[in-house]
């Protein structure tokens, strides 16, 4: 049996990289006595992979983890027995039966939502309209050109077809995080009700894995900022179809 | 929410921020509030190194059961984080709570190698805590120190109020007793709180003991001040292992441990006395855990953790006496979960190849020899009963079993080591390689075997029978090692061979720690004060700030590296009562000199000193 699980990642996890997480969970499921399948072999692993590896530092709740049991288990059983194995920082959130051809979510996932904002030691963008500067940024430019580092060098390549959505606003508009399972404010970070917070909706996976910091750099750049952005990012939602129906990876 | 102390700007500019921020499983949560002491547990090298320590998880269990005690943790921050911290005067904190380390009641730290003694330094200075014993105020943390390095602890002797001799389960609860009360009085002076310390057993307090010296460098007396500080100190000893506490529910770390995996501690001290090795002489005697109680530990951990592999920990796994039974328990038990078995410190022989061959891939894997000497004059003069015939038998077995890799290990520098003695470590090598072509048909052979062999230089240690040894300077070690390498080089299978070995700066910074006098402390704070810490990594070690160091206290290392020792000379560490007595090791001493071996506590009591204990194979 195939299920796709979801979970968050928040609050001081945020700084457990991607394969300490892969570690972390291997040891859950063993327990929480999660009869999980596993590889053949003298070292055996268990059957599981991560949709998209989440950047150190970077925090979500849009998190999916495909996995494949041995015999058929109680999916909201599987939740609670994990849940009762997380460390303060990670929740399951849900999990779900995935069919024998469902593609892998490492696969499927071609899109990401993030809720971004800004930390105290960048105090820039105070005193700029957010909404507008966004908008005129991704609606009024007809390509959005940054330099992208690849293993071959450097190339410029046009990020504007790779961003589905892209708004700005303050803290003043709840809209932008309210209905969030994680509490993004902090007082770390700058959370007051005029400070800017940003809604982006950007292409990821295998392919054209845009990074949220590479479409802030054009967004300074574009504005006029000369140094670079400081974001506290938090992953909202993974999608696995495109524009203009994208479906949850949970869906 | 969880706070944590470093900031987000710096845990974000600073390489594995997961090793600062606490909140593994299995780590205890408690309210500072409510208890009595707050003692932090440190490992003075970096995170991964120090999680993979199973003697602080064991106090840090013990302590924990105790409610009025929190028992916390902290590893020696990064070189990346040191800078910043040192820059914006941040003060260390530990791990849990996250709160500065200056403000606990006791900071331990265990001292497993030599090459640690500045990053001990590196702990007090990042705190904030003076450095020295006779600088600290009453509102500063009782700074102890305990591990193998505090069986010679007068090196370190200025840095520490309290270093604890022996094995941490005995006294620490007196002490904290004590120190409860003294805090409670509510007049606490921390020159009556040590006074009153040292009265409990296996705790030295070196500030209460002077040293005189002879004019030719050697220790005239040492002595306490007082008369009712006690003349000598008496390593503590657990008597009976099962009853002793054990962590069922160890952390267990985000940041990938040296050890990731459960580990199984089957008995503590070792039967055999081969004559260079201290852990054989200061962990007597040995002392097994039921194979029954080990059954349930076993299961209980790898429930709690979720680890996917088991090890056994014990100096020599061969010996415990219910080997098979343990074994077969976790093929059976363990493996049928997806459990892997690692299983170090095997004899080679038919038993431990049958069992290596079910928990291991024989293509990848290779058998390890460790028969420290290559010839046998030499393995008798250190006490190694394997013989050649021993080594050659289970090599055969182990390449038709399918092994075609071998690992060997050596030292040199050994007392009374001739050229033919180094050369006799490649020689070796070769004939195992010949016997792999004899043995394996071309047809099944698996291409070439690979012989590796390596060396390490010996260096002497307190209360092992070459305390009294001399050692040797960096370009005489490094003449060793050559020999061998060129010898290798003449070897019919000089292909099949390899040779590794190691740095001899290290070695000799090492030797003068191990049997250092109280002298050698000033040389420690100068090289930490002149930024030299993390020895024990290659890329941080720096010879020559050891070589400013000693010459600005003026020291000279020859004294410590060069000297065999006279049969009576006064050690730095003679007022502690080991277990093992001067005598035995005295004899031990004279029949190496005579290549006489002596057999190990199973076959016959030698009368080292450590009935004394009334416990492990000494009852038998
Ligand atoms: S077998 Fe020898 S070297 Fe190994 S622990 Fe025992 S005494 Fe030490
Ligand atoms: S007293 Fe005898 S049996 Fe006990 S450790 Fe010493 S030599 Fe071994």
């Amino acid at each position: 049996m195939k299920i796709r699980l979801r979970f968050s990642k928040y609050n001081t996890m945020k700084y457990i990289g991607h394969l300490d997480m892969l570690r972390y969970f291997q040891k859950a499921f063993r327990r929480a006595k999660v009869p999980m399948k596993y590889s053949e072999g003298f070292n055996p692993h268990p059957v599981m992979s991560f949709a998209a590896p989440l950047g150190v530092g970077v925090t979500s709740e849009g998190e999916y983890m495909d996995i494949e049991v041995t015999q058929d288990v109680d999916l909201e059983k599987l939740v609670f027995d994990l849940n009762q194995q997380m460390v303060e920082g990670v929740d399951v959130l849900s999990a779900m039966v995935l069919d024998d051809h469902t593609k892998k979510a490492m696969a499927a996932v071609t899109c990401a939502k993030y809720v971004i904002y800004l930390k105290k030691n960048s105090n820039l963008l105070k005193n700029v309209d957010i909404a507008a500067s966004v908008k005129s940024f991704y609606e009024d430019q007809s390509e959005i050109l940054v330099v992208k580092k690849t293993k071959k060098g450097e190339k410029e390549v046009d990020l504007k077809p790779f961003i589905f959505d892209f708004r700005g606003s303050t803290f003043e508009d709840r809209t932008f995080y309210q209905d969030l399972k994680v509490d993004i404010k902090n007082d770390e970070f700058c959370c007051e009700a005029t400070d800017p917070v940003f809604v982006l909706q950007v292409s990821t996976g295998s392919n054209d894995n845009i990074k949220p910091e590479l479409v802030f750099s054009a967004l300074y750049r574009y504005l006029g900022i000369e140094e670079e952005p400081v974001i506290a990012i938090h992953r909202v939602e993974l999608y696995q179809k495109e524009a203009p129906d994208f479906i949850s990876l949970g869906a | 929410m969880r706070k944590l102390f470093l900031s987000d700007e710096i845990l974000m500019s600073v390489e594995k921020s997961a090793r600062y921020i606490g909140n593994e499983v299995n780590s205890i949560k408690k309210n500072p509030e409510d208890v009595d002491l707050r003692f932090c547990m440190c490992f003075p090298d970096v995170y991964e190194i120090g999680m993979s320590h199973l003697g602080i998880q064991i106090l840090y269990e013990m302590m924990n059961r105790r409610e009025d005690v929190y028992c916390e943790r902290v590893y020696s921050p990064w070189p990346d984080l040191h800078k910043i911290m040192k820059e914006q005067d941040i003060p260390l904190f530990s791990l849990e709570s996250q709160d500065p380390i200056k403000n606990f009641d006791m900071l331990g730290i265990t001292l497993q190698y030599e090459m640690c003694y500045t990053n001990i330094l590196q702990i007090l200075d990042l705190s904030q805590i003076p450095l020295l014993t006779k600088d600290r105020r009453d509102e500063d943390p009782i700074i102890i120190g305990g591990g193998p390095c505090v069986y010679n602890p007068e090196p370190i002797a200025i840095f520490f109020d309290i270093l604890y001799i022996g094995e941490g389960e005995i006294s620490y609860n007196a002490l904290f007793d004590l120190y409860i009360s003294e805090r409670k009085s509510g007049n606490f002076n921390r020159e009556s709180f040590l006074r009153k310390a040292a009265q409990i057993p296996g705790l030295y307090v070196p500030s209460l003991y002077d040293v005189t010296y002879k004019e030719d460098g050697t220790i005239d007396e040492f002595f306490p001040l007082y008369e009712d500080v006690p003349k000598t100190v008496l390593r503590q000893v657990v008597t009976d292992m099962d009853a002793s506490p054990y962590p069922t529910k160890p952390i267990v770390p985000f940041v990938q441990a040296t050890q990731d995996r459960a580990v199984l501690e089957i008995q503590r001290g070792c039967i055999r006395g081969c004559r260079f090795c201290q852990a054989g002489m200061i962990y007597r005697p040995n002392r097994e855990r039921s194979f029954e109680v080990l059954e349930g530990y076993a299961k209980e951990i790898l429930s709690s953790t979720g680890h996917d592999e088991i090890s056994l920990s014990s100096l020599s796994s061969s010996d415990y006496t219910q080997l098979p039974e343990l074994v077969n328990f976790l093929i059976d038990d363990c493996c049928k979960d997806g459990v892997n078995i690692s299983l170090p410190s095997l004899r080679i022989d038919a038993f431990s190849l049958d069992v290596m061959s079910k928990v291991q891939d024989i293509k990848k894997s290779s058998v390890t020899f460790a028969p420290e000497a290559g010839s046998q004059r030499m393995r008798n003069v250190i006490n190694k009963g394997l013989t050649v015939e021993d080594i050659l038998g289970g090599a055969q077995k182990a390449f038709m079993g399918g092994w075609n890799k071998v690992k060997l290990y050596f030292m040199l520098g050994l007392p009374s080591e001739t050229e033919e003695d180094m050369k006799a470590i490649p020689i070796l090598g070769n004939e195992i390689a010949a016997l792999y072509y004899d043995t394996v048909p071309k047809e099944q052979r698996n291409g070439k075997c690979q012989i590796t062999m390596s060396t390490s230089f010996f260096v002497p240690k307190p209360f092992t029978p070459f305390q009294w040894a001399r050692m040797y300077g960096k370009d005489e070690y490094l003449h060793r090692a050559k020999v061998v390498n060129d010898t290798m080089k003449e070897q019919l299978n000089h292909k099949s061979l390899r040779y590794q070995w190691h740095h001899a700066d290290v070695t000799v910074l090492e030797g003068i720690f191990a049997r250092g006098d109280r002298k050698v402390g000033d040389a420690i704070l100068y090289a930490y004060e002149h930024g030299q810490f993390f020895d024990a990594w290659g890329e941080f070690f720096d010879v020559k700030n050891w070589d400013d160091a000693f010459a600005a206290c003026g020291i000279d290392p020859d004294f410590y590296i060069m000297r065999e020792r006279d049969i009576d000379e006064v050690f730095p560490w003679d007022f502690i009562e080991c277990g093992v007595t001067k005598e035995f090791l005295k004899r031990e001493w004279l029949r190496s000199k005579e290549g006489l071996v002596t057999k190990n506590c199973k076959m016959q009591c030698n009368g080292c000193g450590c009935g004394t204990f009334d416990c492990g194979i000494c009852l038998r």
